[in-house]
């Protein structure tokens, strides 16, 4: 069942290793409103330990919540849920504070010999999510469950507590460089949308001075208003054959799903293969450059999104669902174009412009009659280029983002089997 | 699927709600929900209602035969009955889709869809509830062969034909019960509101075996030449119609099980619990009708909500005369009488007038005011602005309240017509050609009474701000102090359409203190978001008509303009210009948002250090 032991480690079991016994939680009925005590919500514990922000107020004077409050270096496993998700488990810190846990998650309490968070590790590490997988028990397909045995029956290889810590260390260095990097995506998505509302609606700084009202808000006095019909040269819609579920190789011929546009971003990724029976129409190839429109979509959120190609595998076509606006180049700039379809005045005018209630449509014409502030060619670019700059850095920051994953999968993998051996001084490893 | 969308969330959750916590902990599982607390019960029904994954169908076949049984009680249904099948679909409101019940059973004659529509109480009298589903179930028969828009009129046509004959039986039973001789009962035209000649009785109509379209057009016909009252109504509806309904054989399958649906329900007034039902279920007709034509971007039709805002700004009285020059199916009319009733008047003492254009809703308008026993209306045919058929010797008829929905931004509405108009109708200006907007709302204008007339029109913003003649037009309103409310109503409201409206009030007689003035509502925030479409709530409709009646500010939703300020305007009426909504919009503070990106990319780089510090004792470069 669990493979070779490194030499100074120990094969053991959770059970062995316990200063209380496994506990489960208790369920009161909750209030709504804040009672300065409080109760994880079952989607508290996930793959990657606990969500302190899935909490709902606990009922202030119920004895049986009072006594299941946890405390600092608890751990809380789930016990009934998908196979998927049984047995994910989080680490309680010590906020907020008093906490109980609900029935469906079970509390472990660790002895001194055992490092809380190397635990937490080793629970959701490849071979922890194994055995649980393996072991959980249920008759009803979706929902499975374990019990305290099974929890107490987790195999464990042990190190020495020094090694614990610092393989808990290790693994925390990169689940905080992760968190980090999140963070700094999301805060760039913060910037590039304060200095988009602000370059829109004022234009390039110290460039304008004075602003005209027009009937889709302030805009600098410099700038056109203009329908949308008369920067545009064409307007090209795509085709929908009945497409194979799949993607398409690298030599066939693919058409884009809606998706691969209504999300503002352009994704190759969602498309399906063209049936080889079928004749490829190049003319309705998607090419690096173009703006792309959702054209039609069952939920409005999503009709009139616009995505800007950058780049592209080849060979991929525009369906039915999606049109490509081609700007006349010396007006219309086609990123900035694609910029002014997400703003709010000018998006506002595509959604009025949508018919039926099912499906909902933008037609060409009503596409033509949207009504755009429109700089002068060079602000036009200029604008666009502190965005793209703002876009490639994200886009290098998901990459790395996506790098860390990785690292931090195989080190998970590595140092929870002994795979990989961490440096502890000599005396303690003993 | 189908099945299960027949019913009403609520009503799922009433439905649910009947069950014990084991049963609903054994169906969760079953459909594998996460439930959160499974000693909630809330929590099991929530999750089963919420879940896109559970057909309400199955989920029923599930339970037991007193589960079900309760759950018929539940939902107002009847209890009886020892087959589970025969439980279930009367819970789940009638037949299945189009599948069983058009192209295959049209052949086999008495199909699916007649047996499997809701049971009928054996006795005592129908709910509006049963009524309307049932009603609706007859639309099963019809369905999948062809378009709802086609197959509507012969559903209005029979119940319509079915109401009148079962009153007259009812009339002329009674009739003999007071010792009247027969001959007089069943002959004696003065005696019925309607008089049913007998090719036209349902009784006889049940008779007819073969030739039955044919049938039907002759007791159509024959009902019309005996009450002068009915002219064209059904002269409309051709039941022989090869095009819609197949050739003989078909329409012999089809409309006798029709004529075999609607013999199951009796339409007399002793049968119905409350003496207004049929009107309101035909109203239930006409709007799931509109709600089908509008899935596939059809049909016209306001929904009720926003007429019944506007009869709550129009405050109808009993003593008015009021017109619809639009009137559709007529349901704005009827909301004005429905208004003067809930407020203790005489509906029967309003004057209700209104025009069509569009034939079949014409007759549709006049079977609604008839089976909502509003008999003294005058709903006439044509064409409103290029032939008003409102008139007498002296001219248009002038009313108190005027109220409409004409389409939106109509093309071809008739300028040929405007500039030699012999009602001098369009003296504020000729809108533009493809947009007949404003020709509806000067036709309003100019039959409004001087005394107290007032009016309620439903537009496109367009005619707030856009320029040319129809800036001229706004401009001669304003001079003359025309306007008294512009209401922006949220987007998305209407069927086909995701434009946003704007309800303007307008008055020949405004009250002293709002002379110069007018009133700006931008009730555009205030809504349920619906899937497809937005709808207005009920404290939606209240809040706009309680400040309309106020006519003060009301701070980001409503304030009163003074016609100068308008004027300083160029006329604009953008009610965004008067009333914003928008809270102060938050706006990012740029260089604080970049000042916070520093600070993560610092600790994002002091993560990483440490990190790379590890990495590299463990060998990694």
């Amino acid at each position: 069942m669990i493979g070779p032991i490194p030499p100074g480690w120990t094969a053991t079991r959770i059970g062995d290793h316990l200063r209380e016994p496994i506990r489960n939680g208790y369920s009161p009925v909750c209030p709504t409103d804040p009672t300065g005590k409080w109760i994880l919500h079952l989607g508290a514990v996930t793959g990657d330990g606990l969500n302190p922000a899935a909490l709902k107020p606990a009922p202030a004077a119920d004895p049986r919540v009072d006594s299941a409050l946890l405390q600092p270096g608890d751990l809380v496993v789930s016990r009934s849920n998908t196979r998927e998700r049984v047995g994910f488990a989080g680490l309680y810190r010590g906020y907020p504070s008093p906490c109980s846990y609900p029935d469906l998650l079970m509390r472990v309490r660790p002895r001194s010999d055992l490092d809380a968070e190397f635990l937490l590790y080793a629970l959701l590490s490849p071979e922890g999510r194994a055995y649980f997988e393996r072991s959980a028990r249920g008759t009803s397909g979706s929902m499975v469950k374990i019990d305290r045995a099974i929890l107490e029956n987790f195999p464990l290889r042990l190190p020495p507590l020094s090694a614990q810590r610092k393989i808990a260390a290790i693994l925390s260095s990169v689940d905080e460089t992760i968190e980090k990097t999140e963070a700094v995506i999301d805060q760039l998505e913060v910037v590039k949308n304060g200095l988009l509302s602000e370059l829109l609606t004022r234009g390039m700084p110290g460039r304008h001075s004075t602003f005209r009202e027009t009937e889709i808000g302030r805009i600098p006095a410099g700038w056109q208003l203009l329908a949308l019909g008369d920067l545009l040269s064409a307007i090209e819609a795509g085709w929908s054959p009945q497409c194979e579920p799949r993607l398409a190789e690298e030599s066939e011929w693919g058409i884009l799903k809606v998706s691969a546009v209504s999300s503002g971003d352009y994704v190759s990724e969602e498309h399906k293969a063209l049936p080889s029976a079928l004749e490829p129409r190049p003319e309705i190839e998607v090419k690096p450059g173009d703006v792309l429109i959702a054209r039609a979509n069952g939920v409005l959120a999503l009709v009139g999104r616009s995505a800007f190609v950058h780049s592209t595998r080849p060979r991929l076509m525009l369906s039915d669902k999606t049109l490509r606006l081609r700007p006349n180049p010396d007006r219309l700039d086609g990123f900035f174009l694609h910029l002014m379809l997400g703003f709010e005045p000018v998006r506002a005018q595509v959604v009025e412009g949508t018919t039926g209630s099912h499906m909902r449509n933008v037609s060409q014409a009503a596409l033509r009659r949207v009504m755009l502030p429109v700089p002068p060619p060079d602000e036009q670019r200029s604008i666009a280029t502190i965005i793209l700059g703002i876009d490639r850095r994200t886009t290098a920051e998901r990459e790395a983002l996506r790098g860390l994953r990785v690292v931090k999968a195989a080190l998970l993998d590595a140092l929870i089997s002994g795979r990989i051996r961490v440096n502890v001084p000599v005396q303690e490893a003993a | 699927m189908a099945l299960s969308s027949r019913l009403t969330p609520q009503q799922r959750r009433a439905a649910l709600e009947q069950l014990s916590r084991d049963r609903l902990t054994s169906l969760s599982d079953h459909f594998g929900l996460d439930v959160g607390d499974r000693r909630v019960i809330q929590n099991h029904v929530n999750a089963i209602v919420r879940s896109q994954s559970v057909d309400f169908g199955v989920l029923l076949g599930l339970l037991k035969r007193e589960e079900l049984q309760a759950i018929c009680g539940a939902l107002g249904l009847d209890q009886a009955g020892r087959e589970k099948e025969v439980l279930v679909q009367r819970i789940l409101g009638g037949s299945g889709e189009s599948d069983s019940s058009s192209g295959k059973s049209q052949k086999n004659g008495n199909g699916a869809a007649a047996q499997m529509a809701p049971d009928l109480p054996a006795t005592g009298k129908l709910t509006v509830d049963q009524l309307e589903r049932y009603l609706w179930s007859a639309a099963d028969i019809l369905r999948g062969s062809i378009d709802s828009s086609d197959y509507k009129n012969f559903i209005f046509g029979l119940l319509f034909l079915k109401r009148i004959s079962d009153v007259f039986e009812e009339e002329a039973e009674k009739l003999i019960a007071e010792g009247h001789p027969p001959e007089v009962a069943w002959e004696d035209k003065d005696e019925h509101q309607f008089f049913v000649p007998k090719p036209a009785r349902w009784s006889e109509i049940q008779k007819v075996a073969t030739n039955i379209g044919e049938a039907l057009n002759k007791a159509c016909a024959k009902l019309e030449e005996q009450n002068s009252t009915l002219d064209g109504i059904l002269a409309g509806i051709d039941f022989n119609d090869e095009r819609k309904l197949g050739d003989t054989k078909n329409r012999d399958t089809v409309l006798s099980r029709l004529v075999q649906h609607f013999s199951k329900v009796s339409l007399r007034n002793s049968s119905l619990a409350e003496p207004d039902m049929l009107g309101r279920a035909y109203e239930y007709l006409i709007e799931k009708f509109a709600d089908d034509a509008g899935k596939k971007g059809g049909e016209f039709y306001t929904p009720k909500k926003v007429v019944e805002l506007i009869v709550e700004l129009l405050r109808p009285t009993e003593d008015m005369r009021i017109c619809d020059p639009t009137c559709g199916s007529g349901g704005m009319l009827i909301e004005c009488a429905n208004y003067v009733k809930r407020h203790g008047g005489s509906p029967r003492k309003l004057s209700l007038h209104g025009q069509e254009k569009n034939l079949g809703t014409w007759a549709i308008a006049k079977m609604n005011m008839l089976l909502h026993g509003l008999s003294d209306h005058r709903i006439e045919k044509g064409d409103t602005i290029r032939s008003p058929k409102l008139v007498d010797a002296s001219g248009l008829l002038l009313y108190d309240r005027v109220i409409a929905n004409p389409p939106f931004s109509l093309d071809e509405w008739g300028v040929e017509v405007a500039e030699a108009d012999a009602h001098g109708r369009f003296r504020f200006g000729v809108p533009p050609k493809t947009k007949g907007d404003l020709a509806f709302v000067q036709h309003m204008v100019a039959i409004l009474n001087g005394e107290r007339g007032q009016l309620g029109v439903v537009m496109p913003h367009g005619v707030l701000f856009r320029g040319g003649s129809e800036a001229e037009i706004r401009k001669g309103f304003l001079q003359e102090d025309l306007i008294e409310a512009v209401i922006g109503l949220p987007s998305n409201l209407f069927y086909g359409t995701g434009i946003p409206a704007a309800v303007l009030v307008m008055s020949r007689a405004k009250p002293a203190e709002r002379r110069g003035k007018m009133l700006f509502i931008n009730a555009s925030a205030e809504f349920e978001e619906g899937k497809a479409q937005n709808y207005l709530r009920d404290q939606d409709v209240k809040k706009i008509a309680t400040t309309f009646h106020a006519f003060k500010d009301v701070e980001r939703y409503a304030r009163v303009v003074s016609v100068e300020e308008i004027e300083r305007n160029d006329f604009n009426l953008n009610i965004s210009r008067y009333v914003d909504t928008a809270e102060e919009v938050a706006t990012v503070d740029v260089a604080e948002a970049v000042r916070t990106l520093r600070q993560l990319e610092a600790e994002r780089a002091a993560a990483e250090a440490k990190m790379n510090g590890f990495l590299k004792e463990l060998g990694y470069a």
